[in-house]
């Protein structure tokens, strides 16, 4: 039995070319909850996350439960590079107070170089101002590819912590190749094959 | 001291290029006083005298700008129109694909050619302004189209998963990603609008214009004062290009600024 609002995924399929990604893929994701998705590289992990966004079309299969504003860590920041850490995260977040804006990058460690364009950022703290973006937007589901990327260990325990409080409330997705990426954020755990046609809760 | 990429300091380079320029005139000096017929080749003293009593002129003003008014009008037009087009063509394809005739007939035909065609339909004081529009078309259409279809295909997918308006995106997606293609297309695009513009000029004689002096000019054979009028082309040309430049990296600046 799912809930209304859960996001259900059924016998979804997806190939590039000659190569299949996903194959017969079914998930539940519990609405408001944490949900894990592990697996090795190549499993499908970030194609599953793109046809959730609708930036893959899926050969087969439903998606339904998505909300219409979503809002992701990306696998790459993909974040504008010539401008400061507040205007990336007003650039998602634009009817946001600037002091919030400021409260969140400080809370990530960020509130020394405010206004340095993030091309000047070192690769961890890129990664924290995607992270701040994700935070920051509107929306009702929260897409995580690998959200602990190139940060060390003892700032992966803090934003991990930071982003479970400031996310409750919303559908988290999280996709990881790492064990202590779902130890830190918790929630249910799937497990992915490769080929992303057998997984196991 | 301000070091370039090649690790020269800009003072020495700066040097460099002042002596092939002093260089350039010596010979330029020499190679009149060797033919010593002015109507052939006139000194470059002479043209600076000549260029210094032109500047004495009452007219001189409104002659240079005449020609400027038509000139840049002709240059912003094409920009505008360009810009549109290859926003419109990034857009959908189907307008690249229509669009590709004419922006290819236009980059091959002879100016000449259009000039004298232009000349049945409009009114010689206003030719500049289509020949300069023309010529600058496409060349910043192909330059903004080369710049939107190189731009991060992930920052777009980005913004449109945050829902940020098209203001927004074209404001700090697309502009700070087509800065090369638009700081090329206008360098070239102003130095050609001259060129062009001039010859629009010299083939119509609108009045008043640095067209109508130049063939005046060649209809006396006076080559001080052709040498003297393309000095002042070439001196507004390159001052408003930088001039036009400048302003356009300090919008950067501030844009990356707020």
């Amino acid at each position: 039995m799912t809930e209304t609002n859960d996001i259900v995924i059924r016998d979804l399929a997806k190939r590039f070319q000659d190569k299949i990604v996903l194959a017969d893929f079914n998930a539940v994701f519990a609405h408001q909850a944490v949900s894990c998705v592990m697996g090795p590289s190549g499993c499908g992990k970030t194609t599953l996350l793109n046809l959730i966004m609708g930036f893959e079309k899926p050969d087969q299969g439903t998606i339904t439960g998505v909300p219409v504003r979503i809002s992701a860590v990306f696998q790459e920041d993909r974040l504008l590079e010539g401008f400061s850490a507040v205007r990336n995260v007003a650039f998602a977040a634009p009817r946001m107070p600037h002091e919030r804006i400021v409260e969140i990058l400080s809370a990530l460690g960020l509130g020394q170089d405010l206004n340095k364009p993030v091309r000047e950022y070192s690769g961890g703290m890129k990664r924290r101002v995607a992270i701040a973006r994700a935070v920051a937007a509107e929306g009702g589901l929260v897409l995580l590819d690998e959200p602990f990327k190139g940060l060390d260990e003892t700032t992966r325990a803090h934003v991990a912590s930071y982003l479970r409080t400031q996310l409750e409330g919303r559908t988290v997705i999280l996709v990881t190749h790492e064990e202590e990426e779902v130890r830190l954020m918790g929630g249910t755990l799937l497990k992915m094959k490769p080929g992303g046609n057998d997984h196991e809760d | 001291m301000a070091q370039t990429d090649a690790g020269k300091p800009h003072s020495l380079i700066r040097a460099e290029r002042l002596f092939a320029v002093l260089l350039a005139l010596a010979l330029w000096q020499l190679g009149a006083m060797f033919l010593g017929n002015s109507l052939l080749l006139v000194t470059p003293v002479q043209v600076a005298v000549r260029l210094f009593e032109l500047l004495q002129e009452p007219d001189f003003y409104a002659v240079t700008g005449f020609s400027f008014v038509r000139i840049v009008s002709g240059f912003l037009l094409g920009f505008v129109s360009g810009t549109l087009l290859a926003m419109l063509a990034g857009r959908w394809h189907w307008v690249e694909v229509l669009l590709w005739p004419y922006i290819t007939v236009i980059k091959t035909t002879p100016v000449a050619s259009f000039i004298i065609l232009c000349l049945i339909w409009l009114d010689s004081s206003n030719l500049s302004v289509f020949i300069a529009f023309l010529m600058v078309l496409p060349i910043v259409y192909s330059n903004m189209l080369e710049g939107i279809k190189a731009a991060d295909g992930k920052l777009i997918e980005m913004a449109k998963l945050f829902h940020v308006s098209y203001g927004q995106r074209l404001l700090y997606v697309y502009l700070p990603q087509i800065k090369p293609y638009l700081l090329s297309a206008c360098s070239i695009g102003l130095g050609l609008s001259w060129k062009a513009g001039i010859a629009a000029e010299v083939i119509g004689i609108p009045d008043g214009s640095i067209g109508e002096r130049l063939y005046e000019a060649k209809v006396y054979l006076s080559s001080a004062d052709l040498f003297a009028w393309t000095v002042v082309v070439i001196l507004i040309s390159v001052l408003f290009e930088k001039l036009v430049m400048l302003l356009l990296k300090k919008s950067y600046q501030r844009l990356e600024r707020s």
